[in-house]
């Protein structure tokens, strides 16, 4: 088990000089830098088909850059071997994807303990906060606006927002210094999804967990500390990290 | 530990969710054990059913023959004796100081295709089956007077006879039998099913054999000369001869003396047989058609646990999310190996269990009746050292079986499953 070593002033997520490409096509990704403080909210915008979400799989360490480093709680990630990645996601790094990704066969509680069954950092995290990893979850199930009475209905039976925001849940749940969000708004009509990014956020904030959320939707953006675009991240040398 | 039952709690319900597919393969499995274990069985149980188609008989005494035809023809009634053995010969044999009881058995005549064979009281108090069961009437009472006749279970229930019913009986099975129609035999018992070559004989008593014959010469009635039944009587009925002998020795750990003494005894040449290892010599033989037997409950197996894997992989397609969900989460490729080979094992484990109960239920249902119509013991009985072998190797063969998409699994990336659109 790597354990991360956290100096003063290092911000929890540094990407330097990484660059990707998806096997047989051009370089998708190149970012000088990008650095998220801890506790920090920050929104990259880019078009559908820009490299969002690879951008987040990279930092989640799903998968590896071609060039470059990536450091996550002053850990680089590729130093790690593929179970350790593996683990020290399921411990530092909450995900929250596009298609929520819930386990069909499980009730929305399951799935919001889930993280917490497989890594005992959030298992440990989630007791301490809470007594108990089901106090832990019915409390941010509760937070988050989900009715007890769906907490134990399979999640393929909820709906859609009701989904999002058992996704969201999981993600908190044992408080990973780390939210990861791409596009959870966009299956959700447009009122709504602003008042799901304010519930996000302020989860995220009592939970002291840093967010970065990728969307096309500039409308969100205003939410956030910081903005960026893919686009200006990918900059040639001499361009300054714009905040 | 946590992670453990995580992951036993997580296959367990993964596989509830695909409950549907997965009954199949539990079916197959569950197919492949009742056949596995169930042909085992009956194969070891035709085995000891033959090779203790007579039991607590220590010695087999016939004319000088080879070994084999005597067992075939005194036990199974199968072939033709060549010649007979005296009756003052047999006298002696039983008197010997180690023999305890003697047996003896008179055949060539038949009943439309069954063996009738003459034999006395002894027959039914000291024949004995597998494992050492005796005889027992289903109905009536053993032959005692002149053209009574005992039927086996068989003969009984193929013939459709009952009590009281008369019946005839013919000289030689061959293609043109001569009836002994002008002395008919009065059925007065019935033989409970043995699965053993009992039930498939006639018993009648040595003076009604001889009663039969008396107007008879050399394998053909006396021309011109006719004995009716009423008169019989009054001609001395002792046999003149026997085919084979069953002997129970005061002490079977003599059996070796005594076959010698018997074999060298001055007189008729006679052969003393040990019946339980020259039953096991002719299996040998016949133990081909066994061999070949267990090799197509084999081949099933296999077939059952290729569909296991088959429908696994199959299924791995459609789980690939679910495993890259899990990954996402923190589960290793380990666990995600584990998962899979959990799945499997379990699969299995139930395929197994319920395979291993429907056997049992239908050896409880369907023993009796398999005894009753087709002469064959199965039993129900806890399994043994060979079939807990089997289960074992089933059980192996699906945890191997699990082992082989679980690894294909590990490979899997997890962006990979992920960035599918549900
Ligand atoms: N698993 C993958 N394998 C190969 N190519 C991929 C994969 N995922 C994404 N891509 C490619 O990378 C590009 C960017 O995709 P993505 O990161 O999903 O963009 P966005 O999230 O901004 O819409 C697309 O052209 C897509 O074809
Ligand atoms: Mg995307």
């Amino acid at each position: 088990m790597v354990e991360p070593s956290d100096p003063a002033g290092e911000p929890l997520v540094l990407v330097s000089q990484v660059s990707f490409s998806w096997p047989g096509q051009k370089t998708l990704l190149h970012l000088e830098s990008l650095r998220i403080e801890p506790g920090e909210s920050v929104f990259v915008a880019g078009p559908s088909g820009s490299g969002k979400s690879t951008l987040l799989s990279l930092i989640g360490g799903l998968i590896r850059p071609s060039q470059g480093e990536i450091r996550v709680a002053g850990v680089r990630l590729s130093a790690l071997s593929g179970p350790a990645r593996d683990r020290f996601r399921g411990d530092r790094i909450g995900l929250i994807f596009q298609s929520f990704n819930l386990l069909p066969y499980l009730s929305a509680k399951d799935n919001v303990t889930l993280p917490a069954q497989l890594s005992r950092y959030r298992w440990e995290r989630a007791r301490a906060a809470f007594g108990s990893v089901g106090a832990a979850a019915e409390s941010l199930l509760t937070s988050l606006d989900l009715e007890p009475e769906l907490w134990a209905r399979a999640a393929n039976k909820l709906s859609v927002g009701q989904q999002q925001r058992v996704a969201a849940a999981r993600a908190l749940l044992g408080r990973p210094p780390l939210i990861l969000a791409d596009e959870p708004t966009s299956s959700l009509d447009e009122p709504r999804r602003l008042a799901f990014v304010e519930l996000l956020l302020r989860e995220s904030q009592k939970a002291g967990s840093s967010v970065l959320f990728v969307s096309h939707d500039e409308s969100l953006a205003s939410r956030f500390q910081s903005r960026l675009a893919l686009d200006d991240l990918r900059g040639s040398p001499d361009q300054a990290r714009p905040r | 530990m946590r992670r453990w039952k995580t992951l036993a709690r997580l296959a367990a319900q993964s596989s509830w969710s695909r409950r549907g597919t997965l009954a199949l393969i539990v079916v197959s499995i569950v197919l492949s054990t009742i056949l596995l274990v169930g042909l085992e069985r009956l194969r070891t149980q035709i085995r000891e059913g033959f090779s203790q188609s007579v039991y607590g008989v220590d010695l087999l005494v016939g004319p000088r023959t080879s070994h084999a035809q005597l067992v075939l023809y005194a036990i199974f009634h199968l072939g033709g004796a060549t010649n007979n053995l005296g009756w003052a010969r047999a006298q002696e044999v039983a008197a010997l100081p180690e023999v305890a009881w003697v047996i003896p058995l008179s055949m060539g005549d038949f009943h439309r295709g069954f063996p009738v064979v003459a034999t006395d009281e002894n027959f039914l108090a000291h024949y004995r089956y597998r494992r050492g069961r005796s005889l027992s009437l289903a109905q009536g009472r053993e032959f005692a007077d002149l053209f009574e006749v005992t039927l086996g279970a068989e003969v009984a229930r193929k013939l459709g006879y009952q009590l009281g019913d008369r019946l005839v009986l013919s000289h030689g099975g061959g293609e043109a039998p001569r009836s002994h129609d002008d002395k008919p035999f009065l059925v007065v018992g019935i033989l409970a099913p043995t699965g053993s070559p009992v039930d498939r004989s006639l018993y009648i008593s040595l003076p009604s054999m001889e009663a039969i014959h008396v107007d008879w010469r050399g394998g053909a009635p006396i021309p011109g000369f006719s004995i009716r039944p009423e008169e019989v009587r009054k001609f001395n009925l002792t046999p003149k001869s026997v085919t084979a002998l069953l002997v129970g020795l005061k002490n079977r750990r003599l059996v070796f003396q005594a076959q010698t003494k018997i074999q060298n005894s001055p007189g008729e040449a006679l052969s003393a047989v040990l019946p339980g290892v020259a039953l096991d010599q002719i299996f040998q033989l016949i133990g081909t058609g066994e061999k070949s037997l267990f090799l197509v409950s084999l081949l099933v197996t296999v077939t059952g646990l290729l569909g296991l894997a088959a429908t696994i992989l199959a299924g791995l397609g459609e789980r690939r999310r679910e495993l890259a969900i899990l990954r996402s989460l923190g589960a290793s490729p380990w666990d995600i190996v584990c998962l899979i080979t959990l799945e499997s094992l379990w699969l299995t484990a139930l395929g197994l269990a319920l395979g291993l109960l429907a056997l049992a239920g239908a050896l409880a249902w369907l023993g009796p009746y398999l005894l009753t119509n087709f002469g064959a013991s199965l039993e129900l009985s806890a399994p043994t050292t060979r079939e807990w072998l089997i289960l074992g190797g089933i059980l192996l063969a699906g945890l191997l079986t699990g082992l082989g998409p679980a690894i294909r699994a590990y490979f899997y990336s997890v962006a990979d499953g992920l960035s599918r659109s549900s």
